[in-house]
């Protein structure tokens, strides 16, 4: 990084080698991936079906402003429309549960993918379009749009309408008392705030005037306003001073509260006492800290809310998917909360949706994805009468369940609540900041009854009164307390601006040490579905793929898709299959014209392993009995994994694969990347991975989905990777936006950076403190001295992180 | 200089008074959203009703299409 600190500044570093074709989406206005184009006419390109179909959509409605808006910017991509359901919220168990108010005809919605003043038109644009929505207000700091029906029957019309324009969109809820409570205090704080400032403001211009040299009737004069003035502010805006001190005392914590309390009150009495009997007043000192104070807590506070708002409670990992509950005698279907399931209810679940509940399968056989609980990328096979656990995702057309343990009691919701309990002791911004302020609090608070008492036998009250006060204002932790957590603040805010969402201040922390880094296998060092790895294309024609094109078409099993999907760039004129059947647990046989054909999954032999990328899965093609071909997929690797684990191992840390999918695909994988197999752990439970984590020190987990949930909380860092933001951050510390790793080795270097600037502060706050400290006790600085100095040692520090945050910008120019 | 002790009273109102438009707006929630009306300013000049309503809802045709 030293080496390179001046190459920022040549454009040529800037523009990636690979110079591509540069189409963009009209839709999305990304740049759409070389040969991936989708038109619909003339020379309409779009990176997918989604936004095509949204673009259509936009411009029937002569809403193309849109894109005037929308101008250069880019929005994410739609991909697929997704196949939500919003009918139940019509639904009165529904309604009870998402209006606001149960007299109004108001709901809440939390909007994924908004993104700038377009989307934010179009969205409120739908009061216009949609006749029953009467209004629509969106608030884009929280992504929340509060919209207003004129009926009480057409909730879902709202939700409807944003899923054809490419928004997905999830129902937030009542209104909660906490969330009243939360407004309510970020309002006092800020009136608090505006009453300090304006108190400070005026005590410091009066105070100026006395320093430039007024005196007599003017000083007397001035001095009782200041004092009038830091009345409100020694009361209103410091009551929660006291009160925090108070509890922290009773707990036996001390917090960086009770040091505050002690200056503010000290030092008043004794300015108040001297405005009686002549002598310096620090009305000025007081009321400037106090004002300081506010405002990097409320600075802090509203950044870890936003981080803390993202969380959400354990079961909406299933809340807005609902379920069709079957009527055991009419098999009538109607949609039903999944919250609200209880044992014995029969439901119905489609393709590609989560199962909400243990329970036994009531259908014939389905293939399900248990990767969430197992790892295991190949989807099982499950007859009727098997139990099967929530968080499987269904992978055929139709499956019944009679629900055994609801969401909350299945064994996914047990792990997560596992999770959760955990993580209360993680979460918030307190780690860093109060573990230091902790000591520095306890030390000074000894240091000044210590020498209060032996000033007292020599000097008397009042002069050790005003050596006391001065030390506690020069020492007063307020690098700690506001600074330094501004600077951290500041690192994690650059964070998440380059993809890494970071939980807690205490992680950089944490990174800097880490030791050994376990990757989970599938969907962290894979790409986590299947492809078609290899196959010989000399000894088949044409032909012969088109039909195996057909057959497979006519298959729902996951790797007849990958299959179909492989050999569908091109356009194909497909024949006619008959006889098309199933041979249990085999594969599937069909016939063609007067050709017959089988298609048979079998397991893989030693000789294939020299593919790259884990081998799951053989094909073998039969026509007429006679082999014709065999065909691998598999899971791939990444194509930036080898590098990052080689920047990865250049910091020193150790690389290990840690999954739950067979031995012999793990280690087909690690050897490709030239881990040695004693940091190869395969075939582990959920609950194997947690234990091997918590006997590994400095360890940092990176993995996706819940089966790694447990072994990314335990961790000492946990990354999470793909999957939605809020359910991840719950259980993990870091969570990557961009789906690549590169973003693992950012993380190292900006953890770096932060630390040693962060080390920097505490050498210069502990020399300064101890020093100037020392001076202030043996008399040679009185309090307005103090409290002068406090705000320059501040300002230094602030220099420092200024200094920080340019550093962090240049490593992220360099790349 | 007795005029000090008038002008001091007059900024100490002066004061009160930008302290109450600070509480009020405080109280009428303009420091909630500090992120929509910036956008908005944007989308001001698009209002203008030219678009159609709505109608029906045509999935299935374009919805879920895994080719």
């Amino acid at each position: 990084m030293k080496n390179n600190a001046f190459r920022f500044d040549t454009p040529e570093d800037l523009i990636p080698a690979s110079d591509h074709e540069g189409q963009y989406c009209l839709h999305c206005g990304n740049e759409i991936p070389h040969g991936k184009s989708i038109s619909s006419k003339r020379d309409e390109l779009f990176c997918c079906s989604g936004c095509n179909y949204v673009f259509n959509l936009i411009n029937s409605l002569g809403l193309d402003d849109f894109y005037e808006l929308r101008d250069e910017q880019k929005i994410t991509p739609v991909g697929e429309i997704c196949d939500q359901e919003f009918g139940y919220l019509d639904l009165d168990d529904f309604k009870k549960i998402y209006k606001t108010d149960e007299n109004d005809h108001c709901m809440r919605f939390y909007i994924n993918g908004i993104s700038c003043a377009a989307c934010l038109w179009l969205i409120e644009k739908t009061s216009e379009i949609v006749e029953q929505i009467d209004s629509v207000s969106l608030n884009m700091s929280s992504k929340v749009a509060t919209v207003r029906f004129s009926d009480d029957s057409s909730y879902s019309k709202f939700p409807e309408t944003l899923k054809r324009f490419g928004y997905s969109t999830v129902p937030v809820g009542k209104i909660g008392e906490t969330d009243i409570f939360r407004e309510k205090e970020r309002k006092n704080s800020l009136y608090r705030i505006g009453v300090a400032g304006v108190c400070a403001g005026n005590v410091m211009l009066l105070s100026a005037a006395k320093y430039a040299g007024a005196s007599g009737s003017f000083a007397s004069y001035f001095d009782l306003i200041s004092l009038l003035l830091s009345i409100p502010v020694i009361t209103y805006c410091s009551y929660l001073f006291y009160k925090n001190s108070y509890y922290t005392a009773i707990n036996k914590r001390p917090s960086v509260d009770i040091p505050v309390v002690f200056v503010v009150l000290a030092g008043w009495t004794l300015s108040v006492v001297n405005f009686f009997e002549g002598g310096d007043v620090y009305f000025d000192s007081i009321t400037l800290f106090v004002f300081l104070l506010l405002v990097s807590r409320y600075m802090l506070n509203s950044i870890s809310e936003r981080i803390n708002r993202l969380s959400t409670p354990a079961s909406s990992l299933f809340s807005g998917n609902s379920v069709e509950l079957q009527d055991e005698h009419t098999g009538d279907l109607t949609p039903y909360p999944v919250q609200e399931l209880k044992k014995g209810d029969l439901i119905r679940i489609k393709y590609g949706e989560r199962v909400p509940a243990d329970g036994f399968l009531s259908s014939h056989s389905v293939h399900l994805n248990l990767s969430v609980l197992t790892g295991e990328s190949i989807p099982q096979y499950s007859s009727e009468g098997d139990y099967i656990y929530a968080g499987s995702i269904s992978e055929s057309d139709e499956l019944l369940l009679k629900v055994d343990k609801p969401v909350d009691e299945s064994r996914i919701g047990c792990l997560i609540s596992k999770i959760e309990d955990r993580n209360l002791f993680k979460c918030g911004f307190s780690g860093l900041s109060d573990r230091y302020s902790t000591i520095f609090t306890s030390s000074v608070a000894l240091i000044s009854v210590v020498s209060f008492f032996i000033f007292h036998i020599y000097f008397g009250t009042g002069e050790s009164l005003r050596r006391i006060i001065a030390f506690v204002l020069i020492s007063c932790p307020c690098a700690f307390v506001f600074t330094l957590p501004l600077s951290m603040a500041y690192s994690v805010k650059t964070a998440s601006e380059k993809g890494l969402i970071i939980k807690d201040l205490d992680i950089l922390e944490k990174v800097k040490g880490i030791k050994n880094i376990f990757f989970d296998k599938t969907g962290t060092l894979t790409k986590g579905n299947f492809n078609v790895l290899k196959w010989d294309r000399n000894i088949i024609s044409d032909k012969d793929i088109d039909a195996i094109v057909a057959i497979e078409k006519k298959s729902a099993h996951p790797v007849a898709r990958s299959v179909v999907n492989y050999f569908s760039d091109t356009e194909r004129k497909l024949p006619e299959v008959s006889c098309f059947q199933y041979i249990p647990a085999k594969g599937i046989k069909a016939r063609i014209g007067s050709d017959s054909y089988e298609i048979i999954s079998g397991s893989v032999g030693d000789d294939e392993k020299i593919i790259p990328g884990s081998v799951l899965t053989k094909l073998s093609v039969y026509r007429n009995k006679e082999f014709l071909t065999s065909i691998l997929l598999g899971d791939e690797i990444k194509g930036d994994v080898p590098e990052v684990l080689k920047d990865l191992r250049s910091y020193g840390v150790a690389i290990n694969i840690i999954s739950g999918d067979r031995k012999r695909n793990v280690i087909s994988v690690a050897s490709e990347l030239g881990i040695p197999a004693e940091n190869v752990y395969a075939e582990m439970s959920p609950e194997k991975k947690i234990e091997i984590i918590r006997s590994s020190e400095n360890s940092m987990m990176v993995g996706d989905g819940i089966n790694d949930a447990g072994a990314i909380s335990e961790a000492d860092v946990g990354v999470s990777i793909q999957g939605s933001l809020e359910e991840s951050l719950r259980f993990s510390d870091v969570y990557l936006l961009r789906n690549d790793l590169t973003s693992i080795t950012d993380l190292l270097s900006h953890s770096r950076i932060t630390g040693n600037s962060v080390l920097t502060s505490i050498v210069f706050s502990l020399l300064y403190n101890i020093s100037a400290g020392t001076l202030a006790l043996l008399g040679y600085i009185n309090p307005l001295l103090a409290a002068v100095l406090m705000p320059a040692s501040s300002t230094t520090l602030f220099l420092l992180s200024l200094l920080m945050q340019r550093q962090l910008k240049w490593s992220y120019q360099n790349k | 200089m007795n005029i000090i002790y008038f002008t001091l009273i007059i900024s100490l109102i002066l004061a009160a008074v930008f302290l109450s438009v600070f509480l009020w707006a405080t109280k009428s929630g303009q420091y909630e959203d500090l992120e929509t009306p910036g956008h908005r300013i944007l989308i001001d000049d698009y209002k203008q009703g030219k678009n159609k309503k709505l109608e029906g809802s045509d999935e299935g045709s374009d919805c879920s299409s895994d080719s």
